[in-house]
């Protein structure tokens, strides 16, 4: 019976969604969202927010369709720039933006995009998967996750600072603290105080991940080329022919890499405390920890590039799992669509599965449809990027310091953004220079507010006792996991730096 | 046929003039607010209330100010709408920067700290939203009534964690003013946002979630498990009608967070008085009041004088609890 009335309702849900007008608004969203996403400094929340006063008149489906197409679409295309120009085009594509322009300058650029367009597809595949299959149960384990829990799970992602640069630990600590360091400026979350503001309004506001991602990654990389290289014409690729060839040989590689990743990047897209730029990152330093190559990062290898950008699309329906059960957003998308929602009359929590059930399991293929879409639009965006990135360095680099400087704009509308976006540019070609690498820096920045607000919170909850800490069963779990890695990483450090003074002394 | 092509390019190329001429024309005519787009300042990031509230509306602010009037939404969010607010303030009062301003960070920003503003700073257009403050406990809680958390918060002092969405919010002062009213201490949990204070109370990691009627009321249709325990206004609410006042229950304190558009002070009279009432016949269109309704943001509009009166009132009530409990670190 209950099979039944559920068939029934996939059959009604089916009609609505093969409606022209639902189908079209799908589609021009995608292509909405694949420009978006592809520029550096506009977000899918961004994209996703441009879609409101659209929405407005809409009927609820194609208006949250176009929400779930705008966003899948979007973070597939942020990994575009980041591969051509090391620039990624949204923080969900921070944490192996090197890896992928790596690959690009061997001339595998192809190889390269081909592999994030699959996964992508695939990893949203699988969150949707959850989504539709596991949502009370995840939404049930998310909601436990209070300020202790977060606590850990940043320091457990600070933690990967040292595995996702190939150089020194020490280095890469010293570039976590410049991270963390800079995640202070602003007004102090506790105690309402300005830090590091030097009375300036714009700092008060602390400072913006976009710009400084934008000048970190793309604006040191474009005085790097035009200093060494000068301006050389672009690496000449290798053809891949059909893109989807490889599709078996990544399919058998790394299928261990695309599964943890997806279920990591569902997993930590359900907590409302963390998004697709978080999954991002942690499942790249998860990738290095287990590979049987860990040498092989940072120059280019597939193996992180597959677990991160699985993880990140997978952390799209994972952030529907809270928003759907409970009404809590998992992301700042799916706070938008929160709004849509109760807009449109209906109201996201349990009630939302049994009064309108028709339009849950809609909603469900849309978000399946959606995915599969970016296959053929995400390979003509592949092709017309490959095509850009032939053109000469000399026409390209003044396009590229071109985009960098609106997409800082746009971020902050104001010229704030650009200051930010140059000191950032040239503080990382200095660190680079010094061989200390930036990517344990934007972790810190991405992950220095939570792992504050967390721990600060935390300690006003437990009366400023620590034992707090590890009192929750989560929290206990999480804390014994992270002070071993911890542990792990002092002996490696301790040992080295012994081994060094043994090989000095010899 | 050579004849016809030439008609056809005849006729071009009168086409062609007549746009041109079109064209300059209206560009000699045009002037606000038809020959640019007028940039509306949100001082949040883009998805959150203030931002949601403000993309529904801008339609509506189009439409009534006609003449293809166009309207852009700028985020300027950070330091609690601090840079927001500075931007409006500081723009040209040209009628082509509007922003929404919130209360009570308009008012209490400038009293914490040096600010780029002032309340003289602004044209105050008008009011859209009034959201009063209320507290919920989660449904598991003894605490059944205000009287209730006050005799526990007596008997338990500084036990009693109280979420809030930050500091110098409107919950944190409804937090304090409660304080004040009932002769308790409690401690102070700041969050980020509703939504966070929403899981914490969901998942009973505080006492009591200090948040808006219209977010308890959102939240209690999506089956999140909260005892309100009042309302701090002078009436009930439509809206909620079984909820007591604060005043109803002894506590005589309103807070409220008020959403409303405002400008650089000094616009022509002419633009402030269209935009006032463009403004107006928004908030009041049916469509606008119906979508908000639902998404749970009380409407209330209030015409400029009325809008500032309001603000001024609030602060000079900042300023005598600032005066008896600082609400930062200074």
């Amino acid at each position: 019976m209950a099979d039944f009335v559920i068939s029934e309702h996939v059959a009604k849900a089916i009609i609505l969604v093969f409606d022209s007008q639902v189908l079209g608004v799908v589609f021009a969203s995608a292509i909405f969202g694949l420009f978006v996403g592809a520029i550096p400094g506009l977000t899918a929340t961004m994209a996703a927010a441009l879609l409101v006063p659209m929405t407005f008149f809409m009927p609820p489906l194609p208006a949250l369709g176009a929400v779930v197409a705008v966003s899948a679409m979007a973070i597939f295309a942020g990994d575009l720039p980041a591969a051509m120009l090391r620039m990624p085009g949204t923080p969900a594509s921070a944490a192996y933006a090197e890896e992928s322009y790596a690959m690009a300058l061997q001339g595998k650029l192809e190889l390269n995009l081909s592999t994030n367009l699959i996964c992508s597809v695939a990893g949203g595949l699988v969150g949707v998967g959850f989504l539709m299959l596991a949502a009370p149960l995840l939404a049930e384990v998310a909601i436990h996750f209070s300020s202790f829990e977060y606590f850990w799970l940043s320091c457990l992602g600070v933690s990967c600072a040292s595995l996702i640069s190939g150089k020194q630990t020490s280095h890469a600590l010293l570039s976590l603290l410049f991270g963390l360091g800079f995640a202070c400026v602003g007004i102090d979350p506790v105690t309402g105080v300005a830090r590091f503001t030097v009375e300036s309004i714009e700092l008060a506001g602390g400072i913006h991940l976009i710009p400084s991602m934008i000048g970190a990654f793309a604006l040191s990389e474009l005085m790097r080329s035009s200093a060494e290289q000068g301006l050389s014409l672009a690496p000449v690729q290798e053809k891949i022919g059909a893109l989807f060839s490889n599709l078996r040989f990544v399919a058998t590689t790394y299928w261990q890499n695309f599964l943890r990743g997806s279920l990591l990047g569902t997993a930590i897209g359900a907590l409302p405390g963390a998004g697709a730029d978080v999954a991002a990152w942690i499942s790249y330093a998860m990738a290095k920890r287990f590979s049987k190559q860990p040498e092989q990062f940072g120059k280019g290898h597939l193996e992180g590039i597959v677990e991160s950008t699985s993880s990140n699309n997978a952390a799209l329906g994972g952030a529907w799992i809270p928003a759907l059960v409970f009404g809590i957003p998992g992301d700042s998308v799916t706070a938008i669509v929160i709004g849509v929602l109760y807009m449109k009359g209906m109201n996201p929590g349990p009630s939302i599965f049994s009064q309108t059930p028709d339009l849950v399991y809609a909603l469900f293929i849309i978000f399946i449809l959606a995915n599969l879409l970016m296959l053929p639009l995400g390979w003509l965006a592949i092709k017309l990027a490959a095509r850009l990135f032939r053109t000469p360095r000399a026409l390209l680099l003044p396009m590229i310091l071109m985009t960098c400087v609106l997409g800082s704009y746009a971020m902050t509308n104001s010229s704030f953004g650009i200051v930010l976006m140059l000191f950032f540019g040239i503080l990382a070609w200095l660190m680079e220079s010094h061989d200390i690498p930036i990517g344990p820096m934007m972790l810190g920045i991405v992950l220095g507010g939570l792992l504050e607000q967390s721990f600060m919170t935390s300690m006003i909850k437990a009366d400023g006792k620590m034992i707090g800490f590890f009192e929750r069963p989560i929290a206990a779990g999480l804390s014994v996991i992270t002070l071993c890695i911890w542990s792990i990483m002092l002996y490696r450090l301790l040992s080295g730096i012994s081994n060094q003074n043994a090989r000095r002394q010899a | 046929m050579r004849n016809s092509i030439r008609r056809l390019k005849h006729r071009v190329a009168k086409l062609t003039m007549a746009v041109m001429f079109g064209c300059l024309a209206t560009q000699a005519m045009a002037a606000w607010p038809s020959d640019q787009p007028i940039n509306m300042i949100i001082a949040y990031a883009p998805g959150g209330g203030t931002d949601i509230v403000a993309r529904s509306l801008v339609p509506f602010i189009e439409k009534h100010l006609g003449d293809g009037a166009k309207i852009n939404i700028l985020n300027r969010p950070g330091a609690g709408g601090g840079i927001g607010f500075a931007a409006i303030a500081n723009a040209a009062a040209d009628g082509y920067t509007i922003g929404f301003i919130n209360t009570p960070p308009i008012i209490t920003i400038p009293i914490e700290r040096q600010a780029a503003w002032t309340l003289s700073s602004f044209d105050y257009l008008g009011n859209i939203v009034d959201d009063p403050g209320t507290f919920c406990v989660h449904q598991d809680s003894p605490i059944k009534s205000l009287a209730e958390l006050q005799a526990f918060a007596k008997s338990n002092p500084k036990k009693v964690t109280i979420g809030s969405t930050g500091v110098g919010s409107d919950d944190h002062l409804a937090m304090l003013m409660f304080e004040r009213a009932a002769g308790v201490a409690l401690t102070h949990v700041p969050f980020k946002g509703s939504s966070e204070t929403r899981t914490a109370i969901t998942g009973k990691h505080i006492t009591v979630a200090a948040i808006n009627v219209g977010e308890a009321l959102q939240y209690l249709k999506s089956g999140s498990p909260l005892r309100c325990l009042g309302q701090m206004t002078a009436q009930r609410m439509s809206m909620a009608p079984d909820w007591p006042t604060f005043k109803e229950q002894g506590f005589a304190f309103e807070m409220a967070s008020l959403r409303g558009i405002a400008a650089p002070r000094g616009l022509p009279s002419a633009v402030r008085e269209r935009l006032a009432r463009a403004i107006e016949r928004a908030a009041n269109d049916p469509m606008f009041k119906e979508a908000a309704e639902r998404a749970f943001a009380p409407v209330r509009f209030l015409a400029p004088n009325a809008y500032e009166a309001e603000i001024r009132a609030g602060d000079s009530q900042f300023r005598q609890l600032w005066k008896d409990m600082p609400w930062t670190d200074r």
